[in-house]
């Protein structure tokens, strides 16, 4: 009797739609439906900003305790990296103490040019300090959650920056907590020039913590060591923002556009407060 | 009680993944320690406990995460009804490590295939500017699998030792046992 076997075997599952469990199931999900809405109408902002804020004070403090603990570690595991890190910062300070040296009479030149032709200096981008709420840690998205939003005048497509360098673009706004998504987020691109040749190109996120320039003719010159800065095509990102250095040269001469890998110095991971330029 | 427990459980778990997974990055990927307890609650045949906690997880999950709001809940909420089902009604599993990391597998796939394709289809009603690519998304899926194998033994005991001192509280309240 195969067949009553299966109806009767069918039946005993289907019974489970009778149970309570899929009654609590069922209404959680209506309720999930709901809080969708509120969310896409923006009501549910007030209690995700307390869910983002009520553990902060207690992460802090785990993250304060445990943080001598790991560096003890990894100091001892790049101890050799550190060595040779230092002897090259060693000699790059002492290379760019020259090229100051050398900016500040140009500055004072162009200080004094600019004088005489009449020209009004260039205004600057004021900045919000935000505190990162959270850096995404359960996705892959790649993403900063800051504690400024409406109220502190951050609007979609502004770039967040950290110790002078491009770190991510504001995505999603709320009244006080906006979303940024961090330069390394395969979804990221932003116009970028370079900052030796001032030829035009694209820098996007990689997955992991890489960087990519892109675009560049094959005719124009690339160097490892040269800085990508941003265009200012995209009036909401300034210009001459520092994104990050080259690398390494990912294309050959075949290829129709060089491609490089960049290298930012921001600790992605790691990002406690950044300022939006608003 | 049970649920104010379950609650403290969760905001206690998520600052140690911020807190102090977040200083262990392996491969670049932190465990996600919210996921491994709504599989163990759901592993541990009790009624109703474990769609509360898929629940509050996936909340918590949706609020610290920049995709579309409400992926994580419901990707909790159908693992967590999939895995009770499955240990309850189709495979009466004997719950040893092979099968813990069978279900860990399984259910991980699952999380990351409906978050990232309840983002897509956020963007197709265009309600989240941002996408990302399956192969992308999806390279996260192996370092994060591993470290959640690796926390997979550990969050059970932590579940079982919550599950048996609760059983325990509300037999005494009830004066079963004394």
């Amino acid at each position: 009797m195969p067949f009553a076997y299966g109806i009767r075997e069918k039946s005993a599952y289907m019974r489970f739609i009778y149970t309570k469990t899929f009654a609590v199931f069922a209404f959680l999900v209506v309720l999930l439906a709901v809080f969708v809405l509120m969310q896409t109408k923006g009501w549910l902002n007030p209690v995700r900003e307390l869910a983002l804020k009520m553990p902060r004070s207690l992460t802090t403090t785990v993250k304060t305790a445990a943080s001598p603990v790991k560096n003890f570690f990894s100091i001892l595991y790049q101890l050799r990296k550190i060595a040779q890190e230092n002897t090259r910062l060693t000699a790059q300070v002492i290379s760019l103490q020259q090229n100051l040296v050398e900016a500040n009479d140009l500055a004072r030149e162009n200080e004094a040019l600019r004088n005489e032709l009449g020209f009004a200096k260039t205004a600057k981008h004021s900045l919000a300090p935000c505190t990162v709420l959270s850096n995404d840690p359960f996705g892959s998205g790649g993403a900063l959650i800051l504690n400024c939003g409406s109220n502190a005048g951050v609007e979609i497509g502004q770039a967040v920056v950290s110790q002078g360098y491009l770190v991510a673009k504001i995505v999603y706004v709320g009244k006080d907590s906006s979303t940024a998504l961090l330069i390394t987020n395969s979804s990221f691109s932003v116009d970028a020039r370079i900052s030796q040749t001032e030829q035009a190109g694209i820098v996007k996120g990689s997955f992991g913590s890489g960087l990519i320039l892109e675009q560049i003719p094959q005719t124009s010159g690339l160097e490892k060591g040269w800085l990508a800065v941003t265009a200012g095509i995209n009036d909401k990102i300034p210009k001459n923002i520092l994104i990050g250095e080259v690398k390494d040269i990912l294309s050959s001469s075949n290829d129709l556009f060089k491609k490089a890998a960049l290298v930012s110095p921001i600790a992605f991971n790691n990002l406690d407060f950044v300022f939006v330029m608003k | 009680m049970r649920y104010a427990v379950h609650f403290i459980c969760i905001v206690f778990l998520l600052v140690a993944n911020l807190g102090l997974f977040g200083l262990l990055p392996i491969w670049g990927q932190i465990p996600n320690l919210l996921f491994l307890f709504v599989l163990c609650s759901a592993l541990a045949k009790k009624e109703f406990d474990f769609l509360f906690v898929a629940f509050l997880c996936g909340l918590f999950l949706d609020f610290y995460s920049p995709a579309f709001f409400g992926g994580h809940t419901l990707a909790l909420l159908l693992i967590a009804l999939v895995t009770y089902l499955f240990s309850n009604y189709i495979f009466v599993i004997e719950l040893n490590f092979k099968n813990l990391a069978l279900a860990t597998i399984f259910s991980w796939l699952g999380l990351n295939l409906i978050v990232w394709l309840w983002g897509l289809a956020a963007l197709k009603f265009n309600l989240n500017p941002s996408y990302v690519s399956l192969k992308i998304f999806m390279s996260n899926f192996l370092p994060g699998l591993i470290y959640n194998l690796l926390l997979l033994y550990p969050m059970y005991l932590f579940y079982d030792f919550l599950r048996h001192s609760l059983d325990n509280y509300e037999a005494r309240s009830r004066g079963v046992i004394k």
